[in-house]
């Protein structure tokens, strides 16, 4: 049962890597729109040296939009180009929710790693404390690809789906935002204290919309 | 195998249809007929657990809805960044089932385009890569919304034949205007929109 | 009936309490100060509606049945609606207090959150044309929605970056753990409980009408179909004859 669960698990994550490398268009578009928001940041921003609390707070701005844009699209995608049913004739709901999340966070995950070195060429911060940086962009992306692929999935049947997304998912992130600048402003420098508590705390709201994610994809996924 | 009690579905202030009963069982086939907008597909969804009723309920005797039903719609669209083959092994390895590759491109008369993206297929390949995925797993229940639109001669006669099969071992639901689809099954239900 | 009147009773008293509280002290303006008996209730209050819209919204996706559905709809409204009278009514009371309406302090980010989070709810429910989906849609939205708030609530008040804003702290403690807290407390508590009343009121004469507006969209549909109320117009299967 529990191989079966795992197969099926990874038959709809390499069903997204294949039609995402052989679409390609919205893995560039992502990665792309991550790299204009670092550009235009890092314009907005060029006659200061940005303090570490404001770069970390602008860091997961870009991150929050790429994510926005690009990780509610698996689900989104589905819904628009007519193939939810097949999913939903072929598949349980545990493994394809289970299957996009794996594949939003990998995403996401790589956006992050790009930002990263992005923001330390162009908007001139320094990183203080990498172990710190590292666990919280691990654990802020869990958050982050968690809540947006349940977002996704609310609204990937409604009428105007891409903003509806946005609308649902960017207040329900303010928490994880929060904590993410707590944590990386931390990373980045800043000499406050809470860098690991806010770590802590990413790490229970991606524990908590992990566990809740599954029973209501499950709820709305066939009606 | 499957029965239908007090069905309606409602979009909105309008309903669609409402008070639809049936009972299907295995060996039978039952059609469903109807002008444009009377709530055929709509009806053939909520059978195959695609869409929730207004009212009513589907009660059933399918364990696994996977392996249990097949089921195939023109607005049932195909991934165009996937092979035919492609298609057929995802769906095998979801259900968890056999994907008989091989044995069903050549059935459906796609062989020779099975290892092309779906993205180039015809209007009639499609058709016929749904059929394909429909009966992969030899469905309790066959669902088939207006099979026989848009495919040739030897794409009917291909509908025909899994009408035929599916009677042999379990039941069929289809929806349909077409007159010789009619005569597949004994029973029909008309649906006035 | 009765209670009725002891809810009115009940509320005009609040209201003659509200006058006769003696102003605060520790207050900028201190007769400002009264204030609070109508936005601590309603802050407090929004998180039980949030909550009760949560659990309403588990109830429907496990059972389907409209009912829940309405109560979960109208749950969220009087939910909004008192987090809506929380938030202005702060927005009073800080520039009263601290002369800018808005100053990005623990309680008033929290707060502007839910508001926003809960507004979401409004623009996912009504972007559905089928009533099961947007029933099952916002359910699961609404439970969703709930599991922030906790974190919203106690941990990010306490957070480094936010509490060196924090203007709460000290007007909490200056009310509620402070030297005024006797009489206060005494206006604050039963304003709490009318308040409630008042609210809970609201949300069941709203789940009726939720109730009263389905029935008649069922049977508003049918007369437009016939007026048929028999059995006569069931559905079912004829035989096909070769003949036609």
């Amino acid at each position: 049962m529990k191989s079966d669960w795992t197969a099926e698990t990874f038959a709809v994550l390499r069903k997204e890597a294949i039609t995402e490398l052989r679409g390609r268009y919205g893995l560039y578009a992502t990665l792309l729109f991550s790299v204009m928001a670092v550009t235009a940041i890092g314009l907005a921003s060029a006659s200061t040296e940005p303090s570490p609390a404001l770069a970390a707070g602008m860091f997961w701005v870009a991150l929050l939009f790429a994510a926005v844009t690009g990780l509610a699209r698996t689900f989104l995608l589905e819904e628009e180009q007519g193939t939810g049913d097949l999913l939903r004739l072929w598949a349980k709901p545990g493994p394809v929710f289970w299957g996009k999340l794996i594949y939003n966070f990998v995403l996401i995950l790589v956006v992050s790693v790009i930002l990263v070195p992005l923001f330390v060429l162009f908007v001139g911060v320094s990183v203080a404390n990498w172990g710190l940086l590292v666990v919280a962009l691990l654990a802020g992306c869990a958050a982050l690809s968690s809540g947006i692929s349940v977002c996704g999935a609310l609204a990937a049947r409604a009428r105007g789906r891409s903003v509806l997304t946005g609308v649902l998912s960017i207040p329900v992130l303010f928490s994880v935002v929060l904590l993410g600048v707590g944590a990386v402003s931390v990373a980045f420098g800043a000499l406050v204290a809470g860098g690991w508590p806010s770590v802590a705390g990413l790490a229970g709201i991606s524990l908590v919309f992990l566990a809740a994610g599954p029973y209501l994809f499950a709820g709305v996924w066939k009606q | 195998m499957i029965e239908a009690k007090g069905l309606g579905k409602r979009f909105g202030p309008r309903w669609v249809f409402r008070r639809v009963e049936f009972r299907l069982a295995c060996g039978s086939a039952l059609v469903v007929t109807g002008p444009n907008g009377s709530g055929k597909s709509t009806l053939l969804k909520i059978a195959a657990g695609l869409e929730a009723p207004s009212e009513g309920s589907v009660e059933s005797a399918i364990t696994d809805y996977r392996s249990d039903i097949g089921y195939s719609a023109l607005d049932l669209n195909l991934y165009p960044t996937l092979t035919g083959r492609e298609h057929l092994q995802l769906a095998a390895r979801m259900r968890g089932a056999d994907a008989r590759a091989d044995e069903l491109l050549l059935r459906a008369g796609l062989t020779d385009a099975g290892d092309k993206l779906t993205g180039a297929y015809s209007t009639g390949m499609r058709a016929r890569l749904r059929l394909a995925l429909a009966i992969q797993t030899s469905p309790r229940l066959l669902i088939l919304d207006e099979p026989g639109a848009s495919m040739d001669e030897e794409g009917k006669s291909l509908v025909e034949s899994i009408v035929q099969e599916q009677r042999a071992h379990g039941a069929l639901l289809l929806a349909t205007n077409d007159a010789a689809e009619r005569r597949f099954a004994e029973y029909e239900i008309r649906l006035d929109g | 009936m009765i209670w009725r009147g002891l809810l009115f009773l009940a509320a005009t008293g609040t209201c003659i309490a509200y006058v006769l509280a003696p102003a605060a002290q520790g207050f900028a303006v201190g007769e400002s100060a009264r204030i609070i008996f109508f936005h601590v209730p309603p802050a407090m209050l929004c998180t039980l509606f949030f909550l009760w819209a949560a659990v309403m919204g588990i109830r429907y996706l496990l059972t389907r049945n409209t009912s829940f559905d309405h109560r979960c709809l109208a749950a969220v409204e009087i939910g909004f609606l008192l987090c809506f009278l929380a938030t202005v009514t702060g927005m009073i009371f800080a520039r009263q207090q601290w002369g800018a309406y808005w100053q990005w302090d623990a309680r008033q980010t929290s707060i502007l959150i839910q508001l926003l989070i809960y507004a979401a709810y409004f623009a996912l429910r009504f972007a559905f044309v089928s009533a099961e989906r947007a029933a099952a849609n916002s359910a699961a939205y609404a439970t969703f929605a709930f599991l922030t708030v906790p974190f919203l609530i106690w941990i990010l008040p306490r957070l480094p970056q936010i509490q060196k804003f924090s203007l709460h702290g000290g007007a909490n403690e200056a009310v509620i753990g402070g030297g005024l807290d006797a009489s206060y407390r005494m206006v604050l508590y039963p304003t709490l409980i009318v308040i409630l009343f008042v609210a809970a009121w609201a949300y069941r004469l709203r789940v009726r009408e939720a109730e009263l507006t389905h029935t008649l969209e069922e049977m508003d549909a049918l007369a437009s179909s016939g007026g048929d109320t028999a059995d006569s117009r069931v559905v079912r299967p004829v035989r096909i004859h070769d003949a036609d």
